[in-house]
Order: C-alpha cells, then structure tokens, then sequence
C-alpha cells in the first residue's frame, strides 16, 4: 500500500488554510457571528434575553410548575450560583461569538469594500459581545485573537477599563467602513450598519459615564436621518415593524423551517436553529388555564409572566397606551373571549402568574409559520430588537441630561412620550434624570435593558432588594392570591455582577471569581 | 456419542447367525467397533439370541456364554480375547508371541490396555497386572498400544519377545487448538490469557445474540445486558473498563473483522475464543485494546452428510418490578410535600402491571454439512421471531440468517474456501433511550397511579377540554380516551400513548464473508491471503402520526422518515507462516500485510404531511408537498493499513517464547498525519514446570507457568476529522444558515473546533502473569490470572477554558489501569453412568483513574434529569463514578437529608462544589459458574453470574420533576412528624435529595441464567428413526435474580456504547424471564 492509500480527504469541509479569501468567505464567516447571537437569545432554555429580563422587576420565572426550570428560577430570585447553566452557557457562547469575530478580523485582509465592510462588523459585533461581558461579568478575559494553540486556550481577567477601552477602538474603527442602513440591501438588514455601531458607541460612552461624548455619538445617529418612531407602539417588536425605521438592529429568526418535533434542532448550540424557540417557551401555559381568545397568542409552556407592578407602574404614570401594547390584564383578556383560570385546578391561575400575560414579545399566532400544517410551537420568528431608535433617543437624552444640557434633552424624550400621548415633560436636572429613568422602564419593559440600566444608575439594590422573595402560586386562599416564600431571594450587594462560571475557575487556573460568590 | 452409546441398551434378535454377523449388528446399533483376532476367537459359530433392551454388557454375556472369550469395553470399541489361562492351541501361531508389560507414568501396571498390530483387528488386551501376551504376531509390523486417558504409543516389532511400554498420560484438552490471532496454537504451548467457549456451551441455551453464550462463562469477560428488549446491543467488557468511551472488544469472526456480531446465529458457532492479554491481542494491534474475541464457525466434515435441527420456543415475562406508590400513598406524599392538595383518587394504576405482558419468542436452526474429495460444507439457516415483553407489537425482532462455509483442497499444496453470511433483520423498539425524559419504561415509573391507562368511564374535565378544543386525544382500541395526566408533566407522558405513536422499524441486511486461499507450497510453509467483505444495508423507517397529550406533548403534522445507511468495509490481508523444527527446537515466523477501507454512507430524509394519515400513506411518495421535505447525507472514510509479524519458540513443549510486533496506520480521518502510525509490540512466555525432569510425581499432570506484556492501541473513539479545525457550512447534517432580512437565508461558515494536531493512538500496556494447572488425570482444570493494564492517552473530550470559543478537539488527557485476579476452576468425572462437571470462574477488579491532564480537573460524563451532570472522571476514583451530593441520613428535626461538603461535614449550605464521589458502577467482583450433569439419557445443567461491589442509581427520579410517582420504599421510609428517624427525607425535600446518594442503591445481583432438563432419544429407538441424536429440553433462562436492588434491573446501564452511563438505570428495559422449550435433532 503506497502512503496516499491513507491520505481520505475531508468532504463537505475546507481546510482553514484555503479559507478566508474570497468575499463570499468573508460574509459567510462574519455571518457565523450573527448565527451565535442568535443561539444565545433563544436557544433552549438558556437565552440571554432570559437571563436580563428576569433579573429585572418586570417578569416572574413561571413554568409548569415551581421547579420546572430551576436555574431561571435562581437567577430570578437572585440565588444564582457560579453553576448556573445559563450563566455558564452565556458567558462561553460570548466568546464563541468573540472567536469567530476574531477570527475574521484576523484572516480577512481589508482588500475589498466587501471584505472591509466584514471585518468592520466583525469587530462591532466583538464589541457588543464584550459589552456585555463586561457590564454583567465585570472582569473578563479580553481575547482579541483566536488562539493559536491550546497554550492560549487559558486567559487572564482584564482591567474593565481596558476592556471599554477595546470596545471604543473596535467601534471607532468599525464605523468608517460600515453602510448607513438604507445604503444596505434588503437582505442584508439583518447585519450591522453604521448607525448601529454609533449608537453602541454611544451607549457603552454613556456606560462609562462619558456623557458629553455619548451624546455626540447619538446625535450623529439621530442626525443620520436614518431612523425615526413609528407610530403605532404596539407594533414596535411586532414582525411588520421588522427592519423599519425604528429599528437599529436586529437578532433574525425564521418560521420557514417548518420544524416539528421530530426534527426540531434541538442541542448542538442552538446553531441549527433558526426559529425563536423561547416564544414557545415564554408563552402563557394552556393545559386547561390560558386562551388566547381573539387576541392572536398561542398557549406555551408559561414563562416570563409580567409582574403586577410593572402593570401597576404604567397605570401610575397615566400610560395606558404602552401599558395595553405591554400586557393584558385577566379582565381585558376575558373581554377578548380568552380565559386564564383552570376550572379543573380551583379556577387557579398558572404557575408564577399575578393575572397578566405579556403581549410585548408575545407568542403571536402570525409570527409563527402560518401554514396550516406547521408546528406553531416551534416556528416563532419574532426578530429580538438589540437596539431601537426609541432606546437612542432616551440615551441621548439621558447622556445631555448628565451632561447638563437639558435643553436638548427634553425634546428627545418628549418625542417618545408624544407617540404614547403622554404629555411633554419639563423638568430639569435631577428630577428630569429621574423622568428618563422612568421613561426607559415604561417604554423599553421586557426588551432586555431594565437590569443594566439598573446596576449603572445605582438603583438595582434599593428596586430589585425584594425580588424573587414572595412568587405567585397561581392559587387562590379566600379570594386572595397565594404567594411562595423564597428564601434568600433578592438583590445582594454581590449582584451588580454575574458570577465568574465555576467550569472557567476549574479550568483556567489564571481566572477568580467575583466578589461574593 | 460414546459416553451415551456405553449407557445404551440394545435388542438383538437372531435365530441362528454367526458371531461374525452378530458382531456386525452390534457394531451398527451401538457405534462401537469390535477388535479380535479371528484366529482366537471363533467368529463363525452360530448362536440364537434374544435380547430386548438389555444392557450392551449383558448382550456380549450372552453371546460369549460358555466360551473362553472375555470382552474389555474401551473408548470407542471393544477387544475380545481369549480369557487368560486358556491355552487351547487351537489354531497354530503364524509368528511370535510377544508379551510384555505396560505401565503407567509412575510405573503402576495399567491393566486393560488395548495391544493391537497396527492395521488389522489382530490384538489383546492386558490383565489385571498390567501384562499381555499377543501371540502371532508378524514381524516388521507396528503394535499399537491405547488406552483411555493416554497416549496411544506405537512400537515397531522387529523381533522382540518381550516389549515393556510405558504409556503418557494424554492431556486431552491440551492437545486441543485454539484459535489466536492469524492462527491457531495448541493450548499447552499457549502463552497468552485466552478463554475458551465452545459449541457445546453455546447450544441449547436461550441466547439470541452470541455475546450471551459468554456470560458468565469465563473470567474476566463481563457481559452486560444493557437492556433486555429484543435485538438490543449487547455490551462485552474484557478485563474492565480500558476507555472512557466505548470499550467494546473488537470481533474476528473466521477472519473477518466487525464490531457488531448480533446477526451471526449462535448455533452457527464452534467457538469462541476470548483473548485478554496484551500478548494475545497484540498481534491486532491499533484495535486489540478493549480485547479481541476470535469467533470460528463451523466447518462441515468430510465424510458422511450430517443435518442438525435445532428448535426452541419460549415464553418470556417481567422479573421483578419496583413497587411504586399507590394513589392513596401518592395522594398522601403529594399533601405533605404541599404540591397537590388534594389528588382525585377514582383511578388506582399499577403502570407496571399494565405495560408488561408474556411474549414468546421461537428459533429455528438448520445445518447440513458434509464433504468429500477434498472438499466441505456447511450450510445452515435459522429463523428467530421474539417478540418483546412490554404490550404492543413496537418491541420485535426478527432475524434470519444464511451461512454457506465451504473449503476445497484443490490441489495438494493449495487450498480455498469461503465463509459466507447473509443476515435480514427487522427490529422494532420501543422509546426507550427516552429514558426519563419520556421513555416507555421511564413514563410507567414516573407517571402518577391516579391517571387511568385509559378511561372507562366519563372523561374528566382537562381532557374533555382539550377534546373541545380539537386536538387529537388518542384513543385505546377499545374506543376509551387514554389517560392525560393533570399531575405529571413534561415529558412524562402515559406510556401506552407514547406506545401508540411508536410506528418505526429498523431493516437490516447484511453480507458478511470472505475468499480465501491457503498455499502450502514447502513444509513447513503456509501463505493465506484473504480477502473480507461486510456490506450492511439499514433502513429505519417511521412516520409521525398527530396527536395531543399536553401542550408540551403533542404533534399536529403527520410526516414520513426513512434513514439510510450504507456500510461496506473491506478488508486485504496476506500472510505467512513458516514453522521449522530444529532437534528439540521448534520455530514458528508470521509474517503479515493488511489493508482495510470502511466507508459509512449517510442518507436520511423526511418529508410530510402525507396526504391520509394512514400507514398505506407511509411512505416519501405519498406526501401532500415538497415544502417540508429534508435531506441529508454525508459518507465517512475510514481507512488503516498494517503490517504484523510474531514469532513462536518452543523448546521441548517445555520452554516457551513468544514475540509479536505490529506497525499500524491510520487513515486521515482518524488521526492526522504526524501521529498515525503506532507500533504494537508483544512478548511471552511459558514454562511447562510439569515437563521438567525434577517435577515430582503426584496428582498434578500438567502445570504451565506464563507471563506477557504488550502493548495495544484503540481507534474506537476516533472518526471524522476530529483532530482537525475545518471550516463548514453544515452542521449535524443541517445546513447553516442565518435569516436575512429579505427571507432568505445566508450561508454560514464556521470552523467546525479548535485542532489538535497532537491527537495519538489511545495505548494500553498490559502485563499479565498466568498459571494453568490440570491434576487428577486432568479431571481438575485451574487458571489464574493476575494481570495490570494500564490504557493511557485516554482520548477525551476537551473543556478549555470557556474563552477558546469553540469546541475543541479531543485530547489524549488521562489514564486508567483495569488490574486484577482471575480464577478458573473446573472439574469433571463421572462415576458409572453419571457424568458431572463443575466450572467456577471469578474475577476482581479494580479501576482507576491514574492521570488526567491537569487542566480538566474532571471530565464529565452522563446527564440525569435536566441539569445534574451524574458521572464524572477524575484522578483517583473509578473511570465514570457517580457524582452528586453526599448525605448522611436524615435530619430528624427537618427531614431534609443531612447534605455534606467536600471534606465530609455537614452543611447547611452544600454547593455545586461539593458534589462528590457517590458510587460506582465498575464491579470489583465478578462471577459466574455452571454445574452440568448427565445419568443414561437424561442431562441438566445449571449456570449463573453475578457481580458484587458495584452500585446501581435510580436515574429516573428527577428534581425538576417533584410530582413524579415514586417507589413505595421512598413512601414507607420517608421522614413524617412521627417517624423522625427514617432513612429517606420527607415529601417535598430540598430538590438537591435528587442528585444524591440516595439514588444510589447496590447493584449487586446474581442471577440464575439457566436451569436446564435434557432427554436424548434412546441410541436403539433413534437407529430405527435413522437419527444420529436427539435430544429435548426444557429450561428456565434468566428466571431467578437475587438482588437488593429496588428497582428495575440490577444489570440496568443506558443503552448506549459509552461508558459513561454505565449503571444509571432510567427505566432500563429489564431482561426477560424465560421459560424454555426446545430440541436438537441431527441425521
């Protein structure tokens, strides 16, 4: 037998070294970037919009019943450890996303528009990945090239500041070499433009409390002329809105897969997955409790329930129009032919319900396959928005506010109340900094940005210090609800940041935990 | 059959026939032949018997009543002489008379010695004192001397009068083959550990696939039902657990090389030699690292046609089953555990009563073999129909196969042959690798007994809802809703609905079989070249019907699934032997090339919703569009080329050496071209102390001490391009895209890990140190065994530091000794009619993890329920050990269990850091034994096996899960307000209780494998039938199990290659009871 005998080649694979050349490898391999923020907002049971909403005040962990997703319930009730999957999941997928940037960045040569325009998102998407990481991890290890060999596998915790220091250089380089948002194709929306990465220039500005440059920043956004508020709130994360005009930039998923369950792509990351398999999850549990009556949601497995106050909240600020767009109450609902009481379990609601179902990021019939012979179950598409101009327009006002100039901020949040027909606000200074903390959490509920708004304006301890304490039961003692005692539940001073996962410590000899953990 | 000829009767009735012919009649009735001289014994008398059903000794009385002839029955047949003292002179010597004496190895006179020339009947027997006379004999001929038990001795008479002769005691199972790799050695200049198994044990027992006829059989061989439904892969572990993946052996069946033996029928087989030490298995180098068993089927013989029937039918039913929770005692624990105020009570359900049921199960088996003019064959057919033990017609196997063996002596110096074997096998299965996430078995234990199987009265409010609201609630055949759960969720689902929507079937059609031809061209010179070929072709097909049990269980599109997989491996291999023998000096040279190539092709689609949900409509043609249709496909390449050699030195079958080398190379696929070769050596020795001179003389008749040490590898865990970073656009078979924004999707490419250019053969080392003992005229067999082997480079998954940001390749990162002590006694006699054996194998274990790169400070191996990673490996502990929180009992003032940290104190608050070692799977003792016994034509036979030192853990109590049903012992043990020092924690405990030690119960278990009854026909009544045998049987297979275990199985393990879910049983498939019939019949 002569050598070649044993020389198989690979099918369906390239070898590294013939990668990375052309326009099409460079697209294809930025869009492996995009592919992982996909995975992490909703794969199974392990979604990074999971992770943010329920460390807010606004939704209750839910489920079949208590114990029906134990590590959501920990981070709901802030009791997470430095085991948590979702935790874990989170923090290795972002570097997964970070990898394949680096990669990118560091074999694609800046030959081409194509290729430029590549590499520049490669490095935003980058930084959105470390913006998190370092918002909610704090100190993390700063990998900016793809290990060469399994020595550099292990890496050392980063000083935050050189970490924000490396989101600002990738931003700043990024943006000259991205399209504005209308000069992009119509497929290729989904990608980052240069609003995006000036608005997420803008924002981790703001999170280093670097206010006047902030505000620069989004004004250039708003200057574009790009962007502007649709009028209709309720459709803001509905799928017509998808890719319009308030929106910066979106995580894509797609009904036409036409999943069951049999071939469902369940496990190996999520990278199989192009629905938004969470929409299932998070929609309100049937079973004999939820119909949806005329108001177009689908039952699901009953996660992420709205917390009364948060209903509560809106009807104090006289905003019933965000607040009727964000959730239904019980009463609305039977209004709508739909029901939310199981006769055959005491007339109980679900599991971990206060008697409201979510409508923002509901689990819409019409955002599913449509087919008739589709599994809506497993077909949502509803894009999740990371950024909308509604969420710039209050950074900015925000960062001019900090700034002492409330002379343009009033106008930039007044153009978000006047869409909801809430009247122009006039405060000033701190009062008006109070207003727009507000403002974010009545106009951004369940979008993700409530528990890092939070930790940055100092607030989390004195709003999240209950939460996870008292959970509804779904029952009824004398006509009133029951509620679960949590033990050790609540925001802890530790909190501010999410545990270091404990498979990085045992693995990587130069890492260590955060405090408290 | 000799043995049962001597215990035979005849009838004879003659009128009037000469002794001559008489004989003759004798001759065709009892198998014996006659040996006498007619010059002494006056054969032409006439005589009148009758005789009817007389013993064969009486019949000879009768005839030679009155004459001076005596008769010595011996081995195969009988001498007649003149009865010493009787010198009547008849007839006038035409030679010599010789006379002499004949003695045994220590110089004691062996009477009844058989003293014949050589090529006639002409000959005597000795007297009581060792002495004979043969008178007239020849000269330059040859007298031949035997005796049972000893080595037939030839002496050429050139005149002697008196010729003394010692004889040797023969040592009957050492003058037996055995078969090694490329070869075959005669057991006593063996050196290496090999167990043998052969025909005998394998036939008339239950066993459907041929790793059974193991079990229990030999020491260090642990079988392991994984599960007991029907056609189920059978798990063989040789000499422990010598990888943390698949450490299955590998199977060299007439050569040919596979790693699945399930469609070779087990009546096809001669025998089964396993080969545990590294010298025996090192001559397979790269692939003898988990052990190598050599199967040699069976070859017809030349001579007479001979066909056998072999037919059994059997009965099967469930062992022993957990005692679950009733409704009231569920009803109870659901309140104290404030989960389910108050659990609706009209339906009491005993799953496990309900979803078992009695299934038969029938094999047939036909050979005919036979040959002549240098050529043989055998050809043999069998059919196997079981049906599985749980209701319904989704457990199912069936199989028949074909083998056509043949060898043709063409020319004197040239031989060829072919084995060749068809198989088609149909299996069905239920969902069972569901486990607890919603397997059959798994569902029956979780779900709760208030929820009816189905309900025979009005439908309960829940389901009457969801039957308003449309959905497809399935019905049982009677017509009855089937019962949804209100308590139990998830996938827990009623398992005969999961049953209902069970449709597939896996198809297997397999070609299995080689040409061969075998050049004798010197002496001493053999030259085989060979060429395998193992073509499979598997099909499973299923199609998904509707239908709703929960919103969390419930399908709404029909949908059609045929997966296809083309195997086709073929194997080259040319080699050579030459022997040389030199004075005492006796030389064996292999000298060997192979070639083989194993290509696996992939191709799955689906497509739906068929056009009528109705199986007519099953099938890919029949879909109503192509809008859901996928495909996939992919082939794998695997090659490898080899170059072996061994010699063999034998000095005076007393001083024995032996050497092997083997240079093995593997294809790119595997390994990547900088670590692909790996050279395998072996040596060995043996010392026959029993040949020596200064041996003493006592009741040991043969003792052999050995010693090896080798080296194998194993490809097992590799495949794929595992070691490389490749940059993909597919994934598991699925295409990856990203949705753009316009609806159509973009192609993603991704580096498929990070590499490992440094990735290496997985090696064992393996020492071993033997000693084969044979006493009392070998009716005593020993065999110890101590051996260390120890597999480094353990190939294992790498978990970098999260911030790599990929998966990465495999890494060779640990290793793990397998070392212990293995014992073989047997012992065998018969004391008139009543013939007896016994064999007691036993075998010690002990394996440990050695190393493990430092920067896993563990690996981790099985998920039980969601989250709880249950198995783990780390330095210092057993290969894949339980891994959870310890306890210490119960705390009697919460009725929490009492959890403990690291270091073994008591914590109120135990973390994830804490989990630790909980049990272990990995026996330290195993076991098996078998006692078989014969009086006249009655036979029985008794086996079992057994393992102690090993733990079993309930895997289907799942933490997230806290309304599952239960078995009752966690009911009637549990902590209560008045029972404050129990053994289990309360209802409604810290979910933690679930990921601990108590889930972890003893696995000890023996279990009876078969008591068996046997009849053989009469020699007399099958002569009439012209039968050569026939034998009936019935037995009881698996039927008794002695366990503590409470719950399914002791033998339980997840049903899949990797050792890493060893043990954890998740609602195992239980092996089945048997209760057999069965019969064996040849012409």
């Amino acid at each position: 037998c002569s050598q070649s005998f044993l020389d198989t080649t690979p099918e369906g694979s390239i070898p590294v070294d013939n990668f990375y050349k052309t326009d099409a490898d460079a697209k294809g391999a930025v869009l492996g970037v995009y592919d992982i923020l996909q995975s992490m907002y909703a794969y199974d049971w392990d979604s990074m919009w999971m992770l943010k909403t329920l460390l807010s005040d606004e939704i209750y962990t839910g489920g079949g019943h208590r114990g029906d997703q134990p590590p959501y319930e920990e981070i709901n009730e802030f009791r997470y450890s430095s085991s948590n999957p979702v935790i874990t999941w989170l923090f290795q997928m972002s570097y997964w996303g970070i990898y394949r940037a680096n990669l990118v960045i560091a074999n694609i040569k800046p030959e081409s528009p194509a290729k430029k325009q590549a590499i520049a998102e490669a490095k935003s998407l980058r930084a959105m990945l470390y913006f998190d990481l370092v918002t909610l991890w704090g100190k993390v290890p700063l990998v900016t090239e793809p290990a060469a060999s399994p020595d550099q596998y292990n890496q050392p915790r980063a000083a935050v500041a050189d970490i924000w220091a490396q989101i600002e250089k990738d931003l700043n380089e990024a943006i000259p070499d991205l399209p504005l948002k209308s000069q992009q194709s119509a497929a290729d929306k989904v990608r980052v433009s240069k609003g995006m990465a000036q608005a997420m220039l803008g924002k981790s500005l703001l999170y280093e409390k670097k206010y006047a440059d902030a505000a620069a920043e989004f004004q250039k956004v708003i200057d574009s002329g790009e962007y502007g508020l649709i009028s209709d709130y309720s459709q803001v994360l509905r799928k017509g809105q998808e890719f319009g005009k308030e929106s910066l930039f979106e995580i894509s998923y797609s009904a036409e897969k036409n999943y069951d369950w049999g071939n469902f792509q369940w496990g190996n990351n999520g990278r199989n997955t192009e629905s938004n398999i969470h929409w299932q999850l998070c929609g309100p549990r049937g079973d004999g409790w939820f119909d949806g009556g005329s108001t177009g949601l689908v039952a699901g497995w009953g996660f992420a329930y709205p917390q009364k106050s948060l209903w509560n909240a809106y009807t104090a600020a006289n905003d019933t129009v965000r607040r009727n767009a964000a959730m239904i109450s019980e009463k609305q609902l039977i209004a709508k032919g739909g029901k939310l009481r199981n006769p055959d379990q005491n007339n109980s609601y679900p599991w971990g319900c206060e008697g409201y179902i979510r409508l923002k990021y509901g689990s819409w019939a019409d955002e599913s396959n449509t087919n008739a012979t589709s599994v809506k179950e497993l077909n949502y598409a509803t894009n999740i928005r990371l950024m909308r101009y509604a969420d710039v327009l209050l950074m900015a006002a925000e960062a001019y506010n900090r700034a002492g100039d409330d002379a343009k901020a009033l106008p930039l949040i007044n153009q978000v109340r006047a869409r909801v027909n809430l009247p122009a606000l006039t405060s000033s200074g701190d009062q008006l900094f109070a207003d727009i903390k507000n403002e974010r959490r009545l106009e951004l509920s369940f979008e993700g940005v409530r528990f890092q708004d939070l930790v940055r304006w100092g607030d989390a301890k004195t709003v999240l210090g209950d939460q996870g304490k008292m959970i509804p039961e779904g029952t009824f003692t004398n006509g009133k609800e029951d509620y679960m005692s949590i033990s050790g539940a609540g925001f802890k001073d530790k909190n501010v940041l999410l545990p270091i996962p404990e498979q990085e410590i045992s693995v990587n000899p130069q890492s260590s935990q955060n405090d408290g953990y | 059959n000799k043995t049962t000829a001597q215990n035979a009767s005849l009838s004879l009735s003659v009128n009037n026939m000469t002794v001559r012919n008489v004989l003759k009649n004798i001759e065709k009735q009892t198998g014996y032949s006659f040996i006498y001289s007619s010059e002494l014994i006056d054969v032409n008398r006439r005589v009148s018997l009758d005789e009817q059903e007389t013993s064969l000794q009486d019949v000879l009385d009768a005839l030679f009543a009155g004459t001076p002839v005596s008769y010595s029955i011996n081995d195969d047949h009988i001498v007649l002489s003149r009865a010493s003292g009787d010198a009547t002179g008849k007839a006038q010597p035409q030679g010599h008379t010789v006379t002499g004496k004949v003695t045994d190895g220590s110089g004691g006179p062996l009477p009844g010695v058989t003293v014949v020339i050589k090529g006639t009947t002409h000959g005597t027997i000795t007297d009581a004192n060792g002495v004979y006379h043969l008178a007239d004999v020849p000269a330059n001929t040859t007298l031949l001397y035997s005796f049972v038990g000893m080595k037939n001795k030839e002496i050429a008479y050139t005149g002697q009068s008196a010729i003394n002769v010692k004889m040797e005691e023969e040592t009957i199972g050492l003058g037996e083959v055995v078969a090694v790799g490329y070869g075959v050695q005669k057991k006593s200049v063996v050196t290496g550990a090999i167990a043998s198994v052969n025909s005998s044990d394998i036939g008339n027992t239950s066993v459907s696939q041929a790793q059974q006829a193991l079990q229990g059989k030999t020491s260090g061989v642990q079988v392991i039902n994984a599960s007991g439904a029907p056609g189920a892969p059978i798990k063989v572990r040789i000499r422990g657990y010598s990888s943390n993946n698949n450490s299955n052996p590998i199977y060299i069946v007439d050569g040919i090389k596979t790693t699945d033996i399930s469609n070779l029928d087990p009546d096809d087989i001669s025998s089964m030699e396993v080969l545990k030490d590294a010298a025996s298995t090192a001559i397979y180098g790269a692939e003898g690292g988990n052990g190598v068993v050599i199967i040699t089927t069976k070859k017809g013989k030349s001579g007479k046609p001979t066909i056998t029937y072999d037919f059994q039918y059997g009965l099967q039913s469930v062992g022993h089953t957990p005692k679950l929770m009733n409704t009231s005692q569920y009803s109870t624990f659901m309140n104290e555990a404030g989960l389910i105020s108050n659990v609706d009570q009209t339906y009491n359900t005993d799953w496990l009563g309900a979803i078992f049921e009695t299934a038969p199960m029938q094999k047939h088996h036909i050979s005919f073999s036979g040959g002549k003019d240098g050529s043989t064959y055998m050809l043999s057919m069998s059919y196997l129909n079981q049906d599985g033990i749980v209701v319904g017609p989704q457990d199912k196997y069936k199989r028949y196969t074909v083998r056509l063996n043949s060898d043709h002596q063409i020319l004197p110096w040239m031989k060829v042959g072919n084995t060749f074997a068809y198989s088609n096998s149909q299996r069905a299965a239920i969902n069972e690798s569901g486990g607890e996430f919603g397997g059959v078995i798994g569902s029956a234990l979780m779900i709760d007994p208030a929820t009816p199987v189905e309900y025979t009265g009005d439908v309960p409010a829940h389901v009457q809802t969801f039957i308003n609201n449309g959905n497809p609630i399935l019905k049982a055949p009677d017509g009855n809703y089937y019962g949804i759960s209100k308590y139990v969720f998830g996938e827990i689902v009623n398992p005969f609905v999961t049953q209902a929507i069970t449709k597939g079937s896996t198809q297997q059609d397999q070609l299995q079989g080689n040409v061969y031809a075998v050049l004798t061209p010197l002496k001493g010179l053999t030259i085989t070249s060979r060429f395998n070929l193992n073509l499979t072709y598997q099909n499973y097909h299923t199609w998904n019907p509707t239908y709703y049990y929960t919103a969390e269980r419930n399908n709404s599109a029909t949908k059609v699934i045929d997966n296809n997989d083309l195997w086709k491996d073929w194997m080259f291999e040319n080699f050579a032997s030459y022997n040389h023998k030199f004075g005492e000096h006796d030389l064996t040279l292999l000298l060997g090339i192979s070639a083989e190539k194993a290509t696996h092709r992939i191709t799955n689609a689906q497509g739906g919703p068929m056009i009528m949900e109705n199986p007519a409509y099953a099938q890919l043609d029949f879909i109503s569009s192509q809008k859901n249709d996928q495909v996939n496909g992919r082939i794998d390449d695997n090659r490898k080329e080899s170059y072996f050699s061994r010699l063999s030195y034998n000095y005076k079958d007393k001083y024995l050496l032996e050497g092997s080398l083997r240079r093995d190379g593997a294809g790119l696929s595997q390994l990547p071209k900088s670590g692909r070769w790996g050279i395998f050596p072996a040596v060995s020795g043996g010392w026959v102390i029993s040949n020596e001179d200064f041996f003493p003389k006592s009741f040991i008749t043969n003792a052999k001490l050995r010693a090896s040490w080798g080296q194998n590898g194993s490809l097992s865990n590799l495949g794929n391009y595992s070691y490389a970073s490749l940059i993909s656009s597919t994934s598991n078979g699925y295409a990856l895209t990203y949705p753009m924004a316009d609806g159509s999707f973009g192609t993603i490419f991704e580096p498929s890990q990070l590499e490992n250019p440094n990735l290496r053969w997985e090696t064992s080392v393996q020492t071993d140190v033997g000693l084969d003992l044979r006493a009392f005229r070998d009716r005593l067999t020993f065999t110890m065994d101590y051996y260390n082997k120890k597999t480094t480079d353990l190939i294992t998954q790498n978990t970098p530091a999260l911030e790599a940001g990929n998966a990465a390749s495999p890494i060779n990162a640990g290793d793990v000794t397998n070392k212990g002590f293995e014992f073989e006694l047997g012992y065998r006699n018969k004391i008139h009619d009543f013939n007896y054996g016994i064999h007691l194998n036993m075998s010690t274990l002990k394996n440990e993890v050695t190393y493990l790169n430092p920067t896993l400070d563990r690996l981790y191996g099985a998920q039980v329920g969601p989250g709880w990673t249950a198995t783990a490996v780390q330095k210092g502990e057993p290969l894949w050990f339980f891994y959870g929180y310890k306890t210490k009992g119960i705390d009697p003032k919460t009725g929490d269990p009492i959890f403990l940290d690291k270091s073994g104190q008591p914590t109120n608050n135990v973390t994830e850091a804490d989990k630790q070692y909980i049990g272990s799977a990995i026996p330290n003792l195993y076991y098996g034994g078998s006692l078989d016994a014969s009086y006249k034509n009655f036979d029985f036979n008794v086996n079992f096996q057994g393992t102690s030192g090993n733990d079993v853990m309930m895997g289907w109590i799942r933490n997230d899960r806290p309304t599952i049903n239960r078995p009752e012992y966690f009911f009637k043990n549990r902590w209560t307000a008045d029972n404050t020092t129990a053994t289990e924690p309360r209802a409604g405990t810290n979910p933690k209780a679930w990921n601990s030690d108590l889930l972890v119960f003893n696995g000890a278990f023996m279990r009876i494998k078969q008591i068996q009854l046997g009849y053989n026909l009469p020699k007399s009544l099958m002569n009439n039938l012209h039968m050569k045998s026939a034998r009936f049987y019935i037995s009881l297979d698996d039927f008794f199990t002695f366990t503590n275990y409470i719950g399914m199985d002791p033998e339980a393990g997840t049903n899949n290659n990797n050792n890493n879910n060893i043990g954890i049983d998740r609602g195992t498939y239980p092996t089945a009871r048997k209760v057999m019939f069965g019969t064996s019949i040849s012409f």
